[in-house]
């Protein structure tokens, strides 16, 4: 994840009204050369929290960026060079981005930060439904996978998922019209 | 010679990803075909959300990694997996975008409120019982609730917050989705649009919307909704226009 990024995350937790910038853990960071565009930092200038890039850089151990910038900056080339290395060239590759007001950790795993609120995470029943996914061939369209889980689901899941009733009966009407439909014109989808 | 866009060869893939498709060809299609205006339109910073394979989302880098080198790239996803198939399939391809684990664009609201110049979307548009809208692994690929509308629906609004004033937004729906009531929506919020790619396969009819804000379609509905505050004293009822209206057909272009 670059400092660009960083700069551009925000603490979504409901109720956290502070929740930028995001504190840096460090476990593991990596440089990565890009070739600068001028055009681009000049362009991300006006965007970028300039406070917050210097302390994540700090974080990640690079101090050269001023503490206090102005526009005219811009037109110097060894300014333009350490603000391309701090916002694209410094990868936070393992670690976590901490909530400045709940302490609450986003870990960033293979460099891809995880900014899942828990109460997201919550969604066990359904997954039965859906967990067979050996059964989806690759290569299928969205609406034929649906169709192909349906048909997964009305033949062995129903038992799993007895205590949804109203609606996943309904459902089943639905889904058998469905199949019928599809298996009028395809040949049916059971092999 | 370097392909300008994502081989599929090179495209990674996990049991819990959806892998490109009808609707992600579709779409890089639509791109390919509008490769000179994304290239006049100079997009600085372009957001994918629910980038799955990555496909779509590397495509977009490779077909404007020539003629505009600085932009920068995020995608996001729900499912974890997707995540990192986005990254191996960027990776593999020599790309570079910032993937992020969100739901929507959760997180990057605040910071890219108003910046995001092209939006790509290929949500989950198949018509599913409600219930299923939400899971996790590859179902997130899919399901879309009632009309399949459910997720479309609350990304509009956020891609609403998020593009830029010069902002695009790609996304693929069904026929099913109702685009022409998904066109109208968007104008009542400033935006022209247009059906870029029409196509039917076996299993769906697929059609490419581009949406763009436009200072005209804003009058207009801030006009409307001026119109109908007068008459009726309520908020927004039924549009005043056809429905058809609001596709931008004829010579006019996104500016």
């Amino acid at each position: 994840m670059r400092l660009l990024t960083h700069n551009m995350l925000s603490s979504n937790i409901k109720g956290v009204t502070n929740g930028f910038p995001l504190g840096i853990e460090v476990e593991k960071m990596e440089e990565k050369e890009v070739e600068m565009n001028a055009d681009f930092l000049r362009n991300m200038f006006a965007k970028v929290e300039w406070k917050a890039l210097v302390e994540a850089a700090k974080t990640l151990g690079y101090t050269e960026l001023p503490d206090n910038v102005e526009p005219s900056m811009l037109d110097s080339d060894e300014f333009l060079h350490r603000f391309h290395h701090a916002l694209l060239e410094l990868h936070l590759e393992e670690g976590a981005l901490v909530c400045p007001e709940t302490g609450r950790k986003f870990p960033v795993n293979k460099g891809i930060p995880n900014m899942l609120l828990h109460e997201d995470e919550i969604e066990v029943q359904v997954n039965l439904v859906f967990g067979s996914s050996g059964l989806i061939p690759h290569s299928t369209p969205k609406s034929s996978v649906v169709k192909i889980a349906l048909g997964a689901w009305g033949g062995q899941g129903a038992a799993v998922v007895a205590p949804a009733t109203l609606g996943r009966t309904i459902f089943m009407g639905r889904a058998g019209a469905r199949l019928g439909r599809v298996g009028a014109s395809r040949g049916g989808w059971g092999g | 010679m370097r392909s300008n866009i994502a081989r599929i060869q090179l495209v990674s893939s996990h049991p819990e990803v959806y892998d490109p498709c009808d609707d992600s060809f579709a779409l890089v299609d639509a791109l390919l075909a509008d490769r000179a205006s994304l290239i006049d339109h100079r997009p600085s910073i372009c957001m994918e959300i629910g980038c799955g394979s990555g496909y779509v989302i590397t495509s977009l880098a490779l077909l404007l990694e020539k003629e505009c080198s600085g932009s920068y790239y995020v995608a996001t996803d729900i499912n974890p997996h997707a995540t990192t198939v986005t990254r191996e399939t960027l990776a593999a391809h020599g790309c570079f975008a910032e993937v992020v684990h969100t739901d929507i664009a959760s997180g990057l609201e605040k910071r890219l409120a108003r910046s995001v110049d092209v939006m790509l979307v290929n949500p989950p548009y198949v018509p599913t019982p409600d219930a299923e809208v939400g899971c996790r692994g590859i179902a997130s690929s899919w399901a879309g609730g009632e009309d399949g509308r459910r997720v479309i629906d609350r990304i509009l609004p956020v891609a609403d917050d998020l593009l830029s004033d010069k902002g695009w937004l790609y996304m693929v729906t069904l026929t099913a989705n109702n685009p022409v009531e998904l066109c109208v929506q968007m104008r009542k919020k400033g935006y022209a649009s247009r059906i870029v790619l029409q196509r039917s396969t076996e299993e769906e009819s697929l059609n490419i919307i581009k949406f763009w804000r436009d200072v005209d379609t804003l009058l207009e509905a801030n006009e409307c909704t001026e119109v109908e505050k007068t008459e009726n004293g309520a908020g927004l009822g039924l549009p005043h226009f056809s429905p058809f209206s609001c596709w931008n057909y004829g010579n006019r272009t996104a500016n």
